[in-house]
């Protein structure tokens, strides 16, 4: 019980958060400040840890943990079994008598609150339990999965913690956590040794999920059998310790990732000696685990143009079929890394190339860009997988900072995709070709596409959130959502047109006028619809600000100091939007209010637009003005008809009724009116004289905000002679009334037309009120009824691959 | 218990084939139902990732825009959205949506219905199970707009019964 009141608890408080941090209400009308700033009410108060330009303080510090860690792997009983030496060095002003760890296999303990608080109809896995109040069935794969959980003994054993003199130390665990209580306070400045032996049965990664574990493979003609084991969140792991929070004891329920403590790790990876290994950091004894042709390719790839494999195709394929009961142990050393994973197979093929970058004195010259992959995945691996890591590499490091470690590797296995220091897991059903049934091998665009989407991806998080430390557990969009943008821009830069699924604005507007939703700033662990919340809709409010509110130069420059600012440090949303602010020198408060802190959504209608022009007081154009008005005006439909019957004027028959009056209308010009007009100039400072012989026209634009969210206003005006002009009105237009404005445009030439938002750059959910004079768009629907649009396919092309090359041939 | 042992058999043979969450890939799609004032029909529309939707069609090595430019792939995916998505008036009267087509765009497939606009709108009732069967994480968002209100249905993992959608005068 007590579980799940601290849930409740939890999430209590993350709705008080949000409901605190809307604009303040009125209570006599309906005025709310939407510029209302943040700082000092909602955001924490700046310190000499944090500052309130976002920057970190000078008394800015961070803790240290350095790893000796050896593990074993018995492949047999998918089980590890590892020993570590962790060196713990308290850079904080607190003095400290106990340690935190996280134990996150933990998790898939029955008895976790991961598994006892699974709900119907959650955001994470449920049960999958159909029905709500009346059950009416439950999915084999989700009784398949609850039997693993129940039966398999997942989580971590903890078997020994020890001092450096190898004596006994009391530990606690709960949950994914583990508190050793030290002998001595650990005071600012010192380090300790601990000594942890553990061992965890892996999971199989398609049935219970999570972020590691293993895929073994169907033997066939064309593929062998065998497994890939990806390793991550394997061993007991400092938690972190911040100025902010303490210590960051959050029990890991599966979603929000995590955040950890830089440190250096020296790992010795003990597997059957038929294995390559691929691993967070760098190869130590490559001498003793790979031979000589292998070591002269890894040489040769350094300076190559394009990726050159280390293990073959064909070499992998026999290496499937030898077997062997020997060992051989991997050596690797990773420096200021804030985790450590690796994975390791038999089927791996494995190709490497060297990237050179500007390490600005602070990163490597050379990167090695490297995939590890079976024949399963051929040949799309090794067309685009270390492409991929290469392109990443090179538009990452130009919206940030250079890639800061020596190796970068994306591993194909079970994981779709999934994160760590210098090391990636990605593929999961994309990036396989396929074979149909009369055995060609084909692959789709999707396929391809999803590929290289999902690298760019995961290398990506290497800068955010690997190196740029934010906590995924509590905030998931400062990692997922910034990483989000920055993999658009590099599918930008891909191809043209490349189908991204999240950064465009209009992909975002049916999520945010959705009544389920919750604010971005919302507590990793309980986020629906993930998504869309944290990727899609943070990743879309950074294009709209680097493209429609900022600018790119602003934007750029901005974000750049945030990435460098918290480069190797461990930065808070708070840091993120004052950084932003500061260096662009644009207040964005009621941005980060719109689009972080509510669920309102973006749909602004152009209501009305009138035309004036300035009244010259010249009785020869303006009575001829007025004149011209009123014959354009309907004519009286009694007048009309009696003159179609035919009936004649009195005065016509009459004439002798005709007068001064008659011959004359009230639009005619009177000596009068000269001589007042001629006064009228008389009196006019010159200034004056220009505005009224001028043409200009000013044009009164009545606005509605319907969605709630202020944003820019972007017009299009179109003119009679044919031109053009877009204007731009920024958001600050709302101040005074967040809801509803007027704005005038002022210009020489007739306006036939307004659109509002022309070019799709706001999200503006409802398009169909944002033209002046009014109409409405067809829908996607009616686009499609009046077209068609075709594409081309290798399958339908009858065109094939090969394993060995995406060159297509006839089939 | 009766009731769920013959549901599980019933289903076990889709579902077990079920592809497991990950960590970055998330199943997901949204609906959208709005009445076009051009038309007067009430449009459907469903936004799937095309290449999940060929995965639920066992279509995996096919190029999803040309799958649909073709006569029968056309009718694969309609008769397949016809029959995973269904809505009703709020006594339970199902609609009788018209296939109108699909295309892909993107990353995207979309899929495109119309029925006549409904007389009454205070209340509804959606069924929307497009590729519940095929993930079971998948996720579907159904946006209703009737008098420039939106209301949403949402079913994914565990609750995937019909959901009552009410739009109050």
């Amino acid at each position: 019980m007590r579980s799940f009141s601290l849930i409740a608890m939890a999430t209590a408080a993350a709705t008080f958060n949000v409901a605190a941090a809307q604009p303040i209400q009125q209570t006599t009308n309906n005025w709310r400040d939407a510029f209302r700033q943040l700082e000092d009410e909602d955001w924490p108060s700046p310190n000499r840890e944090r500052r309130a330009t976002g920057a970190p303080g000078p008394d800015y510090w961070q803790q240290e943990v350095d790893y000796d860690i050896d593990i074993r792997l018995d492949e047999d009983e998918k089980h590890l079994y590892g020993s570590e030496t962790v060196t713990y060095t308290n850079n904080a002003p607190d003095p400290l008598d106990f340690l935190w760890f996280q134990l996150d296999q933990n998790r898939f303990r029955p008895d976790s609150i991961a598994v006892m608080t699974e709900t119907v109809g959650d955001g994470g896995r449920s049960s999958g339990r159909v029905g709500g109040s009346n059950p009416e069935g439950i999915s084999a794969s989700a009784v398949r999965r609850r039997q693993q959980i129940a039966d398999d003994g997942y989580g971590h054993n903890i078997t020994a913690v020890t001092d450096a003199d190898g004596n006994p130390v009391d530990f606690t665990i709960v949950d994914t956590l583990m508190r050793i209580d030290l002998d001595d306070t650990l005071e600012t400045g010192e380090s300790v040794v601990l000594n942890i032996e553990w061992d965890y049965r892996l999971i199989e990664t398609g049935v219970i999920g999570g972020r590691a574990g293993w895929e073994c493979f169907e033997e066939t003609e064309d593929t062998g059998g065998d497994c890939i084991y990806q390793i991550a969140q394997w061993f007991p792991r400092a938690a972190a310790f911040s100025d902010y929070e303490g210590w960051h004891n959050k029990a890991f329920l599966g979603r929000g990732e995590f955040t950890l403590e830089f440190g250096d790790y020296d790992v010795s990876i003990t597997v059957p000696q038929d294995f390559i290994v691929s691993a967070t950091g760098v190869l130590q004894n490559p001498e003793d685990v790979l031979n000589q042709a292998q070591r002269d390719r890894l040489e040769e790839a350094r300076t190559s143009d394009e990726p050159v494999f280390i293990v073959t195709p064909s070499e992998a394929r026999a290496n499937e079929r030898r077997g062997t009961r020997s060992e051989a142990t991997w050596e690797f050393r990773a420096e200021n890394v804030r985790d450590f994973a690796w994975a390791g197979s038999r089927k791996f093929i494995w190709d490497a190339v060297g990237v050179e970058q500007d390490g600005e004195g602070v990163a490597p010259e050379l990167v090695m860009a490297m995939s590890f992959y079976p024949n399963e995945s051929e040949p799309l691996w090794s067309a685009f997988s270390t492409r991929a890591v290469e392109h990443t590499l090179d538009v990452y490091s130009s919206f940030s900072f250079p890639y800061p470690y020596p190796v970068a590797q994306s591993i194909a296995g079970p994981q779709g995709g999934m994160e760590y220091p210098m090391i990636t897991f990605n593929g999961g059903t994309y990036g396989r070709p396929v074979v149909d049934d009369d055995g060609n091998l084909t692959y789709s665009r999707s396929a391809k596409r999803g590929l290289i989407g999902v690298i760019i991806h995961e290398i990506g998080h290497i800068y955010f959130p690997m190196t740029v430390n934010s906590d995924e557990r509590q905030w998931t969009w400062m990692d997922e959502g910034l990483n989000t943008f920055l993999q658009f821009q590099a599918e930008r830069q891909w191809e043209e047109d490349f189908p991204s699924r999240r950064g465009d604005p209009d992909l975002i507007a049916d999520y945010m006028v959705s009544t389920n939703q919750m604010p971005i700033m919302t507590q990793s662990d309980s986020v629906l619809q993930f998504g869309s919340n944290a990727y899609g809709k943070p990743a879309t409010a950074l294009v709209v600000l680097r493209e429609t509110i900022l600018g790119r130069e602003l934007f750029d420059e901005a974000f750049r100091t945030y990435a460098n600012r918290w480069r190797f440090r461990r930065p808070t949303p708070y840091d993120f939007f004052r950084t932003m602010e500061e260096v662009s020198g644009v207040d964005l408060d009621w941005f980060w209010r719109g689009w972080f802190y509510s669920t309102d959504h973006v749909d602004i209608s152009l209501d009305r637009v009138i035309e004036g022009t300035f009244n010259t007081e010249n009785p020869e154009i303006e009575n001829a003005r007025e004149r011209a008005e009123d014959d354009a005006g309907p004519e009286s439909l009694t007048q009309a008809g009696n003159r179609e019957a035919g009936i004649a004027y009195y005065e016509a028959r009459n004439p002798e009724v005709v007068d001064f009056y008659s011959r004359n209308d009230e639009h005619t010009v009177t000596n009068r009116e000269r001589e007042a007009y001629d006064s009228f100039r008389e009196e006019l400072e010159d200034w004056e004289a220009a505005i009224v012989d001028s043409d200009e026209r000013i044009y009164y634009l009545d606005f509605t905000n319907q969605g709630g969210v202020v944003m820019p206003i972007i017009l299009e005006f179109t003119f009679a002679d044919g031109g053009t002009e877009i204007v731009r009105i920024p958001a600050e237009v709302w101040r005074y009334n967040p809801d509803n404005v007027t704005w005038t445009y002022m210009t020489d030439r007739e306006v036939v037309s307004v659109e509002l938002d022309p070019l799709h750059e706001t999200a503006d959910a409802d398009r169909s009120d944002n033209f002046f004079p009014p109409r409405i768009e067809p829908t996607r629907l009616e686009v499609y009824r009046s077209s068609s649009d075709n594409d081309t396919m290798m399958d339908d092309m009858d065109q094939r691959v090969t394993r060995d090359s995406i060159r297509t041939r006839p089939q | 218990m009766l009731r769920l042992r013959t549901l599980l058999t019933s289903l076990a043979g889709v579902l077990l084939v079920a592809a497991p969450a990950s960590a970055h890939r998330v199943h997901a799609g949204v609906t959208e139902i709005a009445v076009n004032p051009r038309t007067g029909e009430m449009e459907i529309v469903h936004r799937l990732f095309a290449h999940d939707l060929l995965t639920a069609l066992d279509r995996d090595e096919q190029d999803a825009a040309q799958f649909l430019g073709t006569e029968a792939g056309l009718e694969t995916v309609g008769a397949y959205a016809g029959e995973r998505f269904r809505m009703a008036d709020g006594e339970g009267a199902l609609f009788d949506l018209s296939y109108v087509g699909a295309e892909v765009d993107g990353e995207f497939a979309w899929i495109y219905f119309v029925a006549p606009q409904p007389s009454e709108t205070e209340s509804f009732i959606v069924d929307n199970d497009l590729l519940a069967e095929a993930f079971d994480d998948q996720v579907m968002m159904t946006n209703l707009r009737f008098q420039s209100h939106v209301r949403t249905a949402m079913q994914g993992p565990g609750r995937r019964s019909p959901v009552r959608v009410r739009f109050e005068r």
